[in-house]
């Protein structure tokens, strides 16, 4: 692919300090949510990053947006490192970044009406005033399948795909070019599921978008992805073209995780990866490879030596000693 | 296809939609009144504003005037609750001495409100050491307790209204910062918080447009009651002879006054200690009934 990087991301590490103590508190240890995590979003595509819960997807999306500040790495936008950009520099790129998030529940300011959340990002980047700023949230309204009345509701007063959808007019107000959907569907019915995916998309083609997808949902992200990252306790153990992580899957992980979907057919008989126990705790990380405890082909290199992201084929990185040629 | 069934469930969305704030405030009003205890509290709070405001038209005499004549005068018909140890009416003096009372317990209320709601509000934002130290310098405060407190600030800045006022309400601070702290704690981790961030909003927006009106629910109530402590406050002041001077008619002086004659008159005192009583019954009973009708959970 020749693709344009738009996000690349290099070693990203975020460790949340434990600490222990009141007034002279001291650090016992850390969480380490995400460890040493690498991989680029080009313009235009939309990247899936899947993982179990607790594995550190979300936290990768909101260090990348500094909600969350990282502990080292690299995060670059269009070729600049956002990592190191002071707060009103930071302000500025807001306009380029947006997040859509999981709960639209909580994601919504319940004392504004819904006018005001989505001009409200119009008001702070002073991108449209008076009768204009009105006529720019009527549009969003219409571009995301509302009506422009309802911006004079509350959101209380509206389900949960409809919530969602004033989550992504408020996105899209800037015009963004990166958008970050904190697993945006995993909220909602089944039914309401399809036709915000359905919207994402769309959105995608009309305003040329780059999404990077988190998501635990594995059929949600095949059909919206175009390359796919799985997540494993903090680290990517695969990454690849969507058709050839879903066909031919290297890891042992990603197996698993691809057996577990669900098939429509009750005749179909298939091989199952059942993995046993739980994930690990991410804050005493298993040594070597972190999948090793529960990894149905575990050598005896996995428990000490931690394996390297290696190229298969093209543009599939695979971190498993198994592969090693 | 969701927007074609929205608009067919409300087929006449612009009569609906006209004024959603009218609306709001329509549907708090009956939940209110549905609140007997809410109803009670502001009648008995609404009556002693009234009286405050009017008490040259509603007072049968000046609260100033001496008549030595009928010193310690029993209630009659003439004297409805009868007169003080220097002959002057005390209805009428109950009715200025709500000017002083209510003065104080909203003035100082106020000033507590503007004190104590930023700093709850940076202490719950900004957390970590900053917290710590807006939060422990506070316990200091509330160590004391606060009549002796107020009392050594009168003291030390003289017994002028200002100052009852500027005391009490700086006595007050530590509970409304508390109350703003452990709201802005939870509200400052939902979601919308972040998004607000997102869309690159300053921190003061964040902390003033998003924060704070989802913290306001408590901090009302608290203010409600907390009107009546300062009433109280005010009036124990007065008690000991550090609030409003003689001859201003205040509730808690004209008690403190009336503490010598409760044998011989006992009505000096009891009048006013009446006063005191359903002032401040009536604002707890608001802030209880404000309490119910803001409670999220009991939205219907």
């Amino acid at each position: 692919m020749a693709a344009e990087a738009l996000l690349e991301v290099k070693n990203l590490v975020k460790h949340f300090p434990i600490t222990q103590g009141i007034i002279f508190s001291k650090k016992v240890g850390a969480v380490q949510a995400v460890d040493d995590v690498s991989f680029t979003v080009n313009k235009g595509e939309t990247l899936g990053l899947v993982g179990e819960s607790g594995c550190g997807k979300s936290t990768t999306g909101r260090v990348i947006l500094r909600l969350i500040e990282a502990t080292s790495g690299e995060v670059r936008f269009e070729g600049r490192n956002i990592l190191t950009l002071n707060a009103k520099e930071m302000r500025e790129l807001r306009k380029d970044m947006q997040i859509i998030f999981q709960d639209p529940y909580a994601s919504l300011n319940p004392r504004m009406t819904v006018g005001d959340i989505i001009a409200e990002p119009l008001k702070i980047h002073g991108l449209a005033k008076g009768k204009e700023r009105q006529k720019r949230v009527q549009e969003l309204l219409e571009v995301v399948g509302l009506a422009s009345y309802h911006a004079r509701r509350y959101p209380h007063e509206f389900s949960g795909g409809q919530r969602q959808r004033i989550g992504i007019a408020r996105a899209l107000a800037v015009r963004p070019k990166l958008i970050i959907c904190d697993e945006p569907v995993s909220a909602l019915d089944v039914s309401i599921q399809a036709q915000v995916i359905n919207l994402l998309q769309d959105l995608q083609k009309e305003f040329g978008l780059t999404y990077l997808f988190i998501a635990h949902d594995l059929s949600v992200v095949k059909h919206i992805s175009d390359r796919v990252a799985v997540m494993y306790l903090g680290k990517i153990v695969e990454l690849a073209d969507k058709y050839e992580l879903f066909d031919n899957a290297q890891h042992p992980y990603t197996q698993a995780l691809l057996s577990a979907i669900p098939v429509p057919d009750p005749h179909y008989k298939r091989e199952r990866t059942i993995l046993q126990g739980d994930v690990p705790s991410p804050i005493n990380p298993p040594s070597g490879c972190r999948f090793h405890t529960r990894c149905p082909k575990v050598m005896d290199i996995c428990k000490v030596q931690v394996p390297e992201s290696v190229e298969v084929s093209p543009n599939h990185w695979v971190a498993c000693h198994l592969v090693r040629k | 296809m969701e927007v074609a069934t929205v608009v067919e469930q409300n087929s006449h969305p612009q009569a609906l939609d006209a004024h959603p704030r009218l609306k709001s405030m329509l549907s708090f009003c009956r939940r209110f009144a549905k609140s007997k205890s809410a109803v009670c509290g502001l009648i008995l709070v609404v009556s002693v504003l009234i009286t405050a405001i009017f008490a040259p038209q509603l007072a049968p005499s000046d609260p100033y005037a001496i008549n030595l004549l009928k010193r310690l005068a029993p209630p009659s018909g003439e004297e409805l609750l009868g007169r003080d140890d220097f002959g002057r009416d005390i209805l009428s003096r109950i009715i200025y001495g709500s000017r002083v009372s209510l003065l104080v317990g909203i003035a100082s209320t106020l000033v507590a409100l503007t004190i104590g709601v930023p700093l709850g509000l940076v202490a719950g934002y900004y957390g970590g050491r900053l917290d710590n130290l807006i939060m422990r310098f506070l316990d200091i405060m509330m160590a004391f307790p606060s009549i002796l407190l107020a009392l050594t600030l009168v003291a030390a800045f003289g017994a002028s209204m200002v100052s009852i006022i500027l005391a009490i309400g700086v006595v007050s601070v530590p509970k409304y910062a508390r109350i703003t702290r452990s709201s802005t704690l939870s509200v400052k981790s939902m979601e919308y918080i972040e998004a607000a961030k997102m869309l690159g909003a300053s921190t003061f927006r964040v902390l003033f447009v998003h924060i704070l009106p989802n913290c306001l629910a408590p901090i009302i109530v608290y203010a409600t009651m907390g009107m009546a402590s300062a009433i109280l406050t005010e009036a124990g002041l007065s008690f000991l002879g550090m609030g409003a001077q003689p001859p201003t008619p205040s509730w808690g002086g004209m008690l403190a006054n009336g503490r010598e004659f409760l044998r011989t008159a006992p009505h000096i005192a009891t009048f006013p200690g009446l006063a005191i009583m359903l002032t401040v019954l009536g604002f707890n009973l608001l802030g209880d009934g404000l309490r119910d009708v803001l409670d999220p959970r009991l939205k219907s």
